[in-house]
């Protein structure tokens, strides 16, 4: 009785700011309200047996309830003022069918009052329903779900782990057969059982999930994204999807994952797009079917850029003349070399700018109008020492790809007598096989005879020819020829760097132990000038490419270069998980770099002193925010330990310590860039950070900041990129402006972006008098037009999922000699521009046929549309025109067929793409 | 097919005998016998007789080793392997160029100016730059530099005329071959030569330093005592009543016909001789060519005797003589009363490259001029007929200028004068500014097929348009002075080799046997 009267009370109460809101409502709804609060009334009442057929009505009149979108559905706004009660009568009743059933309601109900916080604060929702039948959640509707969902994933952890699983077993079926995956996804990655998932994959919703967890992985921390990962690679593979499950396996940086994927497919013919997938990843696979194999030399890319070239009628070759357009400059500036034709006089930088404009624009051509043709000698010789060196190897840049065509041309500057044009050769003989194998390896045989030779320049041209001919290959024997070199203590530091940046290469993302103990080794041992000499950073960065990519993999090798001294060792060390954490996008480490930038030096021995306690108590939280991952806060400590000793020492060794301490911010500031470079978000942020750095950075962070921002948008000429960088290129700091200008040629490179090109064009004007300003806008100008307009730079492709490791490689070790321009770039090596060949790749579409011969189609170009977790099925691209294949690309970009009448075999319609043909395709039956 | 490997005990290493595949660029030969018992100079030939690549040129290569020339080595051949070979079959060796490139990187200042062919400027020793241009103008003419150079600088008679003419000569030859120091010196000679000539140029400006100086007060100046020291190179025929070299290729004559327009008089004739002529800027100048017809014929008042009052005449000149260096002064500045300055007109007053004086001059001079432009009218015709019938214009036009002979510009009996007419710039003096007494003189010269700017010590490259654009209109340099040369004909040499032409030299202008001597 006490209980009766008790909820009568409140239900009076409750009753009472009912009444007035009832006026509006429509007949039909009034008598849904008074049926509702009959059975409420009924439920109250002591007739037990009428309890169950209540409860029965109730739950049928919930469900049966029809609701818009934005309203809460009629019955649970008209029973959420008898919540409270039904909460009591729960507790009343005795029979446990029924009780059960009355918390399955309540359950629900409390899905209205949500709203409130008590509710949610209790979970009720969930709390209710666990006590009540946990059978078929789902008919409750998505909306219940939803909310038991967020509660779940709020309430779980390890100790009631086993009683909410049956319900997460629950929801997550009925979530894979309603359509509701993402939401699966989402509950099961908070929950961290993702592999709950994997028996409810079908056919039909196997293919958003995966796409959607794919999309997750970028921004999950380790070792999730790998779990992720392997998850989605699994189901791929279950499915049937190897092309998709290669794009995955890739994505892990793991070979045997490839080659597991390799072999689970047993179709010839989507064998052949598996390896026309890892020959763009240059992931050297043993197959031994012939046809495979060729695929995977990637020797076919030549024939096809020349046909490609041959159909946008740009086979005729372009002049450094062409591209500068001097003519359009207004009359009377110097720069017009016409005025100048009756007394030629040549200029060792402008002639080398041209050699590098005259190599980059027609890369890959095989034809130029300065070195292929019959007096190219001359031209050499118009050239300076080192100078003859780049353009005798912008022979290889020129035949790239070319392994068959190219080496005889090349062969003949092998028999001459100055050393510069040797040693080019030998670099252009690399650069030929540059990203194409051989079966004969004829970079090997002909190169690896000059790695020991006597003369420094002929080692510079076969060092850093056979980094770049075997980048990202792996290959032990090439790597025994090039160790030696790295261990050769006599030779002059520039030898021991290239040897560095070779090994990289080659061993780029293999955490390859042979590299870098004999790169360790070699920085250990060393006497001081290797340290003090600039080349000291192709050290270390040689050992940050062998790790590209490898995360936490970098411990030991941390740890081992503690031994270092001070200032090399946190240069070292940071370099190394800028490789590391490369693409990964991983916020803790651009932190941590972010934290080294953010310092400021004085010059003043006791201001320092005070601000080096602040950093260190700084430094203290920051370990302690960022103990996740491990290497991050060694690092810390490491930094820490670096403030105290610089503390010690004397006042003239501070500036030395405080100019290391510029060359650590000037890595940490490209660091940020490489880390955030692969994703989309993280690069996005970076402007804004980089924007900072820019305005109160230090000398060496602003010099390295125009890089960075390069970095994040290779090849891709986004108006406000561009913008910000033509500002810093007239920055009154020269370093500033020279980076700046050749990032702008990084963020246009093989765009031929007409915007940027008139940028340049008044560059070239403005900076008209400085030589060395115009040697950078040349060089930009000829990056712009790389390819005439062909290629890309940008290490990611395979819609940005992927990032080619070589390419990302040759653009750090071009980066890291930007770092300090006027020695390296600007001094004698200039050569290693041509590392940019590894990066070096045609934006293109092309369409094969079952027998890998060129087909023509006709597909839909635009700008690609984000489909991760859209409903239906939505349109991949936007703004789309129609084209005929080959075609080419833009950052961005997405293509898809515009035809029925082939299928193709690569779910990303990029580089190489096998179309089969269509059974059943409504085109080619209508005709 | 036919394979057998055996091993052999020496070389512990299996010999093969079979076929291989040999790749030579995209040449690909299947099928290529050989036995690794043989020494690889036999495998080399058997190349050399496929491909035609010496032996010595050949790199064979297989699997990432090369072949040597007299052990098979570690070189791993198995049966259908596939061989590379690298080697063009052309002998010669890329060969260093007999020159050595020369950079401007390498090269000092003095070097860089020889190596890009830019005169040497003169500096500005405090507002001279009016005497600057003047000079760089008148250097321009080379029978007057010849002249110059020759100059006997000891004879001088202690005048002031004889002192500039000197120091003329002397920066001239600074000019030409002295480097940028002589230059100075010299200027700072020719300066106190000026001064010494012309007191008025000494003038001090408030500051201290010198006052800007009108150029063309400078130019008559400097003109005038040169005439009086530059003695014409006795000529051939002795009948020559031009005494100086002035006269000679500066000078011109006018015959003046004097019209009443009010009473019946008799026309009155008479000749004056002229070193410039005058284009007076009105309001409906707009080209040279009819500023200098307005002057040509021009209404004067003056006494008349019949009339015995002032009277109206009409005042017509024709052109009797032309001389081989034609000066037009554009009368830019004129005296402004109420603010005493010489206020200039920034009229833009357009000027050809090309100056055809035909209609200026009497009928006499007309006909005596016709053969000559007859020649020019027929060189023009060759040559579009020649462009229509080859169709393209092709880059041999610089080989055949060596096959080309010229003509003398001058009457036969008249060295010195132009015998055709035609003209062609070849300097031009501007000024910038509003006055001529402020502001700031240039001199923009010819070099061949360039323009050279002589901004003081600068001296940079320039192109015609920008030549052109100098016709006035604005506040940017405006032509003052305008020094014509005359226009040379160059007829395609012909197989018979006439007496009378001179072959070209390189000396665009052609030098007269006379002045040299």
């Amino acid at each position: 009785m006490t209980v009766k009267n008790k909820t009568e009370e409140p239900k009076k109460e409750k009753a009472e700011p009912a009444v007035a809101p009832n006026d509006d409502l429509s007949e039909e709804d009034k008598r849904l309200q008074e049926e509702l609060n009959m059975l409420v009334d009924k439920l109250l009442g002591n007739e037990v047996d009428l309890y169950f057929p209540a409860l029965q009505m109730l739950s049928n009149l919930i469900r049966t309830s029809t609701t818009s979108m934005t309203s809460v559905p009629k019955p649970l706004k008209f029973l959420r003022e008898h919540y409270p009660a039904l909460k009591q009568v729960y507790e009343k009743i005795t029979d446990e069918k029924t009780k059960k059933f009355c918390a399955d309601v309540i359950s629900v109900l409390a899905m209205g009052v949500s709203g409130t916080l008590e509710v949610a604060e209790k979970r009720e929702c969930l709390k209710y329903c666990l006590l009540g039948t946990l059978s078929n959640v789902g008919d409750w509707g998505h909306e219940y779900v939803r909310q038991l969902e967020g509660e779940i994933a709020e309430e779980w952890n390890i100790e009631n782990m086993d009683s909410l699983l049956p319900l997460v077993r629950d929801v997550i079926t009925f979530d894979m057969k309603h359509s509701a995956e993402i939401q699966a996804c989402d509950l099961l990655m908070e929950i961290d059982r993702l592999d709950l998932l994997t028996q409810h994959m079908d056919q039909s919703n196997y293919p958003r999930v995966c796409l959607y967890l794919i999309g997750c992985a970028s921004y999950v921390v380790e070792p999730e994204s790998t779990q992720i990962l392997q998850g989605v690679l699994d189901t791929y593979l279950r499915f049937g999807e190897y092309p998709r499950a290669m794009l995955v396996a890739m994505q892990l940086h793991e070979k045997a994952k490839c080659e597991e994927v390799f072999n689970a497919c047993n179709d010839p013919l989507i064998k052949k797009q598996l390896c026309y997938l890892l020959a763009r990843q240059y992931i050297p696979l043993e197959v031994d079917d012939e046809d495979l194999r060729t695929i995977l030399l990637n020797a076919h890319i030549n024939d096809h850029f020349l046909s490609l070239a041959r159909e946008l009628d740009i086979m005729e070759p372009k002049t450094p003349e062409e591209v500068y357009k001097t003519w359009l400059e207004s009359a009377g500036s110097a720069l017009r070399p016409s005025l100048l034709t009756e007394h030629p006089v040549d200029s060792a930088r402008q002639n080398l700018s041209a050699t590098f404009v005259n190599a980059f624009v027609n890369a890959g051509f095989g034809r130029d109008k300065l070195v292929t043709t019959d007096d190219g000698n001359k031209w050499m010789y118009k050239n300076k020492d080192h100078g003859m060196l780049s353009a005798a190897a912008s022979l290889g840049m020129i035949h790239l790809w070319d392994v068959d065509g190219g080496l005889t041309p090349i062969d003949k500057y092998l028999y001459t007598a100055d050393e510069h044009i040797k040693a080019g050769a030998l670099l252009a003989l690399g650069l030929v096989n540059c990203g194409v194998r051989n079966e004969c390896d004829p970079a090997l045989a002909l190169l690896s005879d000059y790695v020991l030779h006597s003369s420094s320049n002929l080692r510079i041209g076969s060092v850093l020819g056979l980094g770049i001919a075997y980048a990202g290959t792996q290959r032990e024997d090439v790597l025994s020829h090039l160790l030696p070199v790295l261990n050769d203590t006599t030779a002059p530091a520039e030898i021991c760097a290239l040897a560095a940046i070779s090994c990289g290469l080659i061993a780029v993302g293999s955490c390859n132990g042979d590299v870098s103990c004999a790169i360790i080794q070699r920085l250990i041992d060393d006497n001081k000038d290797l340290h003090s000499s600039t080349y000291a950073r192709f050290l270390h960065l040689g050992l940050g490419l062998c790790f590209l990519g490898c995360k936490e993999r970098t411990e030991a090798t941390m740890a081992a270069l503690e031994v270092l001294p001070e200032p090399q060792q946190s240069l070292c060390q940071t370099t190394l998980s800028m490789c590391a954490y490369a693409g990964t996008g991983d916020v803790l480490v651009v932190q941590q770099m972010l934290h080294i930038c953010s310092k400021h030096y004085e010059t003043d021995n006791e201001q320092s002193s005070t601000e080096d306690t602040a950093f260190k108590k700084q430094d203290k939280k920051d370990a302690k925010e960022t103990t996740a991952t491990p290497s991050s806060s060694k690092d810390d400590k490491s930094k820490g330990k670096s403030s105290k000793d610089s503390k010690n020492k004397e006042k003239d060794k501070e500036k030395e310590a405080n100019k290391e301490l510029s060359s650590v911010q000037a890595v940490a500031t490209l660091g940020v860039a490489v880390i955030a470079l692969a994703e989309e978000t993280g690069a996005e942020m970076c402007t804004r950070i980089f924007g900072q750095l820019g305005r109160y950075g230090e000398p060496a962070v602003r010099r390295a900041v125009p890089l960075a921002i390069a970095l994040c948008s290779v090849s891709n000429p986004q108006l406000s990129v561009i913008d910000v960088l033509n500002k810093y290129s007239h920055d009154s700091d020269n370093d500033v402006a020279y980076n700046a200008i050749f990032a702008m040629g990084l963020v246009g490179a093989g765009t031929n972006n007409a915007r940027l090109a008139t940028m340049l064009r008044a560059l070239a004007l403005y900076h008209g008098k400085s030589p060395v300003h115009l040697f950078m806008v040349r060089l930009a100008q000829g990056l712009c037009h790389a390819g005439k307009g062909t290629v890309t730079l940008c290490p990611a492709h395979a819609d940005r999922r992927l990032l080619n490791q070589p390419a990302l490689a040759g653009l750090l070790v071009v980066l890291t000699a930007f770092l300090d321009c006027k020695t390296i770039i600007l001094g004698k090596s200039h050569y290693l521009l041509y590392v940019l060949a590894t990066a070096m790749q045609p934006r293109w579409l092309v369409t094969l046929d079952e027998n890998l011969q060129p087909l023509n189609v006709s597909v839909r170009v635009g700008q690609a549309v984000d489909v991760i977790g859209k409903a239906g099925t939505p349109k991949t691209i936007a703004g789309s025109h129609t084209h005929t294949t080959p075609v080419l690309l833009s950052f961005g970009e997405r293509a898809e067929l515009a035809t029925d009448e082939y299928i193709p075999l690569s779910p990303i319609m990029e580089g190489f793409v096998i179309l089969k043909k269509n059974e059943d395709s409504v085109m080619a039956s209508v005709q | 097919m036919r394979v057998c490997v055996k091993y052999r005990l020496a070389g512990q290493r299996p010999s093969l005998a079979g076929n291989v595949k040999v790749k030579w660029g995209k040449e690909m030969y299947p099928d290529v016998e050989v036995n690794t018992d043989d020494e690889p100079v036999l495998f080399k030939a058997q190349i050399f007789a496929l491909t035609g690549v010496q032996p010595e040129r050949q790199k064979v290569v297989c699997k990432g080793v090369t072949l040597r020339d007299d052990t098979w080595g570690n070189f791993k051949l198995t049966n259908n392997a596939l061989v590379l070979v690298m080697g063009s079959k052309e002998e010669d060796v890329p060969a260093a160029p007999v020159e050595q490139t020369r950079f401007v990187e390498d090269m000092n200042e003095a070097e860089l100016a020889t190596a890009m062919d830019m005169p040497e400027g003169l500096i500005n020793l405090g507002n001279t730059c009016y005497m600057n241009a003047t000079v760089q103008c008148l250097k321009t003419v080379p029978e007057l530099r010849n002249a110059l150079l020759n100059y006997d600088k000891s004879s001088t008679g202690g005048d002031t005329a004889g002192e500039l003419t000197a120091a003329l000569s002397e920066t001239v030859s600074a000019l030409d071959s002295g480097g940028s120091s002589a230059c100075g010196v010299a200027a700072a000679r020719l300066l106190g030569a000026l001064h010494g000539a012309a007191p008025r140029f000494a003038e001090r400006a408030a500051a201290g330093g010198f006052a800007q100086q009108d150029a063309s007060e400078c130019w008559t100046e400097i003109v005038r005592a040169l005439q009086q020291r530059l003695p014409a190179a006795p000529m051939p025929d002795k009948n020559a009543t031009r005494a100086s070299v002035i006269e000679q290729y500066f000078g011109g004559t006018l015959d003046v016909e004097l019209v009443c327009s009010e009473a019946d008089e008799p026309p009155t004739h008479s000749e004056e001789s002229f070193l410039q002529l005058s284009c007076f800027i009105s309001q409906d100048v707009k080209y040279l060519q009819s500023g200098l017809r307005s002057k040509m014929a021009e209404h004067i008042t003056k006494m008349s005797q019949t009339l015995g009052r002032d009277a109206v005449y009409t005042k017509t000149s024709k052109i009797s003589r032309l001389p081989a260096y034609l000066t037009v002064q554009f009368v830019r500045f004129y005296y402004k009363e109420k603010e005493s300055i010489n206020a200039k007109i920034l009229k833009d007053v357009k000027f050809p490259l090309d100056l055809d004086v035909y209609e200026l001059c009497t009928p006499e001079l007309q006909e005596r001029l016709t053969p000559m432009r007859n020649k020019f009218k027929e060189l023009e015709d060759a040559k579009v007929q020649s462009s229509l019938s080859s169709g393209n214009k092709s880059h041999g036009d610089s080989s055949k200028a060596k096959k080309k002979r010229v003509l003398p510009y001058w009457f036969e009996n008249d060295v010195g004068s132009n015998n055709s007419g035609y003209y062609r710039l070849q300097a031009v003096l501007t000024h910038r500014g509003r006055s001529s007494s402020s502001g700031h003189y240039v001199a923009w010269v010819a070099r061949g097929a360039g323009w050279l700017r002589c901004d003081d010590d600068t001296v940079t490259p320039v192109t015609e348009d920008e030549v052109l654009k100098l016709s006035g209109g604005g506040d940017w340099h405006c032509a003052y002075l305008l020094l014509y040369g005359p226009k040379i004909l160059e007829l395609p040499e012909q197989d018979e080799d006439e007496p009378m032409v001179t072959d070209i030299t390189d000396d665009p202008a052609g030098e007269p046997p006379t002045a040299l001597a």
